[in-house]
């Protein structure tokens, strides 16, 4: 089914019937339902709809989520990204409201539904909207994140997540070696500066770490920004249990400053403005200095999906140009880690 | 010696009147057209270049088997690296380097 399809069938008097019955509305109508742009991985599509009765009467502007064909195994399922958005809401994180969820049956696919947040999401505009760099909404960026961040294990409507891992850097470490053996098991390709990325990493991963509730993937283009405003967290597929330095390190890897590499926090400002806010909030006092670690654990993580990436290119046998070109973004990637490590890895 | 035109001559031109095409299409497929031109364009300059002669496979092994506390190895095989990475890079996007 083409994405037109399910726009129109989210259009149709049946579905009407089904979004009240979600809502607690007595009836509903849709207005509009037109698929975004975006979202490789699910479709998303912007609905209006008008309610009688139940606690969403009214008009509402919604975001109905649901997945792509193509599905990726590493895709969460929707009743877990609704929890996810739940929890987030309840700690005060700016994120869209959760208001519905489909778990699948045989006339609708699973789908959530949530509200929608105008703002822009962009990292090639964000970056270049202004010339001066953006101290203010990068701090709160950074106070969001701490708000995330305050949400520790065990939590009982995230226990999907599984259980807290005592050494959740090691584990990813661990994981990215895996997949890169298993790249050059496949390819025949072997790319030492990940070797080399490796070992620097192993020479200085933590020895105690605290897990809390990390995004795994927040970073400008996955954050929604109205003027100066931070709106609202987006994409909650790889959140998990791991290392608060995770999230701040991939905030700042090079690979998301778009057009302003020289503004390590997210192309828009410095470090230090992230950590402003995200120390006042968290009550923690970590300097830039803390997150070099974790930044090239960010740069090693890109690569990992880049390489992943190719591999369904290569393997998988996915006609893209999209992926096969990603698989050449390797020496970008590898040129950077170089120069992020220094000349000695121990 | 290989017919003339040769591969890298063909992809050229093959590459050129792509592009000429760009400014009489629609904007909607220009990302494409660009991801096209630029797969082209690698791929010249891959088989216009003695391929890269690095051996990774000897790299990495001496990179696993480096003592941690021999600081003066570690630098040359971060030597290695680097000029292993600007060759490559000299094929996947020069203007990479050139902002360097």
């Amino acid at each position: 089914m083409t994405a037109d399809d399910a726009g129109a069938r989210f259009r149709s008097a049946a579905f009407a019937v089904k979004l009240a019955v979600l809502t607690g509305a007595s009836s509903a109508q849709v207005t509009r339902c037109e698929r975004m742009a975006g979202g490789a991985i699910q479709q998303n599509f912007v609905l209006d709809a008008e309610l009688q009765g139940g606690p969403w009467a009214g008009r509402q502007r919604w975001v109905l989520r649901t997945d792509s064909a193509s599905r990726v195994a590493a895709s969460r399922p929707r009743d877990q990204e609704f929890a996810l958005l739940a929890a987030a809401q309840a700690a005060g994180v700016a994120a869209p409201v959760p208001v519905a969820l489909n778990h699948g049956d045989a006339a609708w696919p699973p789908f959530m539904l949530m509200t929608f947040v105008p703002g822009e999401a962009s990292g090639r505009r964000l970056t270049r909207a202004a010339t001066d760099a953006r101290p203010a909404l990068v701090e709160a960026i950074g106070a969001n994140l701490a708000r995330l961040h305050a949400i520790r294990p065990p939590q009982p409507s995230l226990d999907f997540l599984g259980a807290a891992s005592p050494h959740p850097t090691r584990d990813l470490i661990d994981s990215y070696r895996t997949f890169i053996a298993q790249w050059r098991a496949a390819t025949g390709d072997a790319r030492p500066v990940l070797a080399w990325t490796l070992r620097w990493l192993e020479a200085r991963v933590p020895q105690r770490e605290a897990s809390v509730l990390v995004h795994r993937d927040y970073r400008v283009g996955n954050l929604l920004v109205d003027g100066e405003r931070l709106a609202a967290t987006l994409d909650w597929e790889f959140a998990g249990w791991g290392n608060p330095l995770e999230d701040l390190g991939w905030f700042c890897a090079p690979c998301w400053r778009f057009a302003h590499p020289e503004r390590e926090a997210g192309g828009l400002a410095a470090i230090d403005d992230l950590l402003r806010g995200y120390n006042a909030v968290a009550g923690t006092a970590h300097v830039a200095a803390d997150l070099g670690v974790f930044q090239v654990l960010g740069q090693l993580r890109w690569a990992v999906i880049a390489l992943q990436q190719a591999l369904r290119f290569i393997d998988a046998g996915e006609r893209s140009l999209e992926l096969a070109l990603t698989g050449r973004m390797l020496p970008e990637l590898e040129w950077q880690m170089l120069e992020m490590t220094g000349d000695t890895f121990a | 010696m290989p017919e003339r035109p040769d591969a890298g001559e063909l992809l050229d031109i093959a590459r050129e009147s792509l592009l000429a095409l760009v400014a009489d299409t629609e904007p909607r497929h220009h990302y494409m057209l660009r991801m096209v031109a630029n797969a082209m364009a690698i791929a010249r300059r891959e088989i216009g270049t003695s391929t890269v002669h690095d051996d990774a496979g000897a790299l990495w092994r001496s990179i696993e088997a480096c003592d941690a506390q021999d600081r003066a190895a570690q630098r040359a095989l971060h030597a290695e690296l680097v000029a292993a990475t600007r060759a490559r890079l000299a094929i996947s996007n020069p203007k990479f380097l050139d902002a360097r």
